[in-house]
């Protein structure tokens, strides 16, 4: 029978700040990794907040970062966007960051031959058109409901037919166009990604 | 609260997590995060992301079992965390929001007195359950999880320690006491795992690992994690549901 610890059992383990857990066949590492060649990483996101969440750039593929160990710095692929390991953090904030630098450069013709380089790159990562259709700004679309439950449907003046699938959408259209065969001006054809007080544009 | 909460008189507990899980799109949480961030940043100053670089290990038999990395999907997750102190200051209560988790820990120094209870994270989750669940449009919970990190060694058991120094560890743990065979002392690394599927009308598990305490200035010590998961809880979105379920895995 065992009952007590060996007096010296200290126990061989790495220091708190690189102590490693481990969940079912994966270790959690909480510090950058030390290997000599570049190592990436995949950081699942699939969108990137712009003005604080208001507009949401979609990305068309996951991020990869790559990590130099011999100046500890991770870059973001296709991005042109560096940084030290320990401010990874910021790492989304910055994407977006040089994506909106690029992008009013690029409005204004004003990208140099390198940023057009970076530009064209950025652009094969993002959604450039679904990011066009939610900083457009609002304007007024008129449609009818043909019924709000179950689905919703509204029949816009082209004929196009969209269905609002989310609470907030239904709550859009419903405060638009409180009874049947009203006009639902005014509402987003993409209120599934629009908060209800912005009423983005309609156009695609 | 509910009057008949179990009662434990001295825990050897340093810290409390309880989470709440749910299937929530990308575009949901970043549109409505920074929202989010303004309700919580007043209590919670210290923003403090959690970076983790995840890899994975294979173990290759057809290799004659030699330990490989799997250079195909290493990972980096962020993990937005609020706190009410830095790290530096001494970490202390945090709330972690990944996309689809509301996470709220909540340490003890039960060596230094500062014993605080299931009841008082009970409370501070309650309190963010029903904003977590109103800001980002929560519409059911798929997971709930109470998890406690107990750390057992001479100053938070002192009673099972003899005059030596040595942890009587096979009294606080009597999953070590029935090893058979004739043996002089429990040495490092401690390593030990089980789960069980719990009764109940609820799709539970309970999880217990035992391994070393990481940090060798409190040695001896174990560290000793207790999980309980209700899996796809039938609460809906119901906050009060939901923290029934908790009281029940606590």
């Amino acid at each position: 029978m065992i009952f007590t610890t060996a007096p010296s059992a200290a126990p061989d383990v790495e220091a708190a700040e690189s102590y490693s857990q481990q969940i079912p066949s994966r270790l959690i590492a909480n510090a950058e990794p030390k290997w000599l060649k570049r190592q990436q990483y995949v950081y699942r996101r699939t969108v990137l907040p712009i003005e604080g969440g208001r507009v949401l750039l979609r990305l068309t593929q996951t991020p990869i970062v790559e990590v130099d160990p011999s100046t500890r710095e991770c870059e973001a692929l296709g991005w042109d966007v560096r940084m030290p390991c320990d401010k990874v953090e910021n790492l989304a904030k910055e994407m977006a960051r040089r994506f909106l630098d690029l992008f009013s450069k690029a409005d204004a013709g004003r990208l140099t031959e390198s940023e057009r380089s970076s530009w064209l790159k950025v652009l094969d990562h993002v959604d450039f058109v679904a990011f066009s259709v939610d900083r457009a700004a609002p304007h007024y679309l008129e449609g009818t409901l043909k019924r709000l439950e179950p689905v919703c449907i509204i029949e816009w003046h082209d004929g196009e037919r969209r269905l609002p699938v989310t609470a907030r959408g239904r709550d859009a259209v419903a405060l638009a166009a409180p009874s049947n065969r009203q006009p639902a001006g005014g509402i987003s054809r993409r209120p599934e990604t629009a908060p209800l007080v912005r009423l983005p544009s309609a156009k695609p | 609260m509910p009057n008949r909460l179990p009662f434990y008189r001295r825990p050897p507990v340093v810290e409390r997590v309880l989470s709440v899980y749910t299937s929530m799109p990308d575009e949901i949480f970043e549109s409505r995060f920074e929202d989010w961030r303004t309700l919580v940043a007043p209590e919670y100053p210290a923003y403090e992301p959690l970076k983790q670089w995840l890899i994975l290990v294979k173990d290759r038999e057809q290799e004659e079992g030699l330990p490989l990395f799997d250079t195909m999907q290493p990972e980096l997750r962020i993990t937005p965390r609020f706190s009410k102190k830095t790290s530096k200051e001494g970490f202390d209560w945090s709330i972690r929001c990944p996309p689809g988790q509301l996470t709220v820990n909540m340490h003890s120094r039960p060596d230094q007195g500062l014993t605080r209870r299931y009841g008082n994270l009970r409370s501070e989750f309650g309190r963010w359950l029903p904003r977590w669940i109103e800001n980002f449009s929560v519409e059911s919970a798929s997971k709930i999880a109470a998890h406690y990190v107990n750390l057992v060694n001479r100053h938070t058991v002192p009673k099972f320690v003899t005059e030596k120094g040595e942890l009587l560890l096979g009294d606080v743990l009597t999953v070590f006491s029935r090893i058979p065979g004739q043996h002089e002392y429990l040495v490092a690394p401690f390593d030990c795992k089980a789960t069980v599927q719990l009764q109940g009308d609820n799709k539970s598990l309970l999880r217990l690992t035992v391994s070393d305490w990481p940090d060798p200035g409190l040695a001896p010590a174990v560290r000793v994690d207790f999980i309980v998961e209700v899996l796809a809880p039938k609460v809906g979105a119901s906050a009060e549901g939901i923290m029934a379920l908790l009281d029940w895995c606590h």
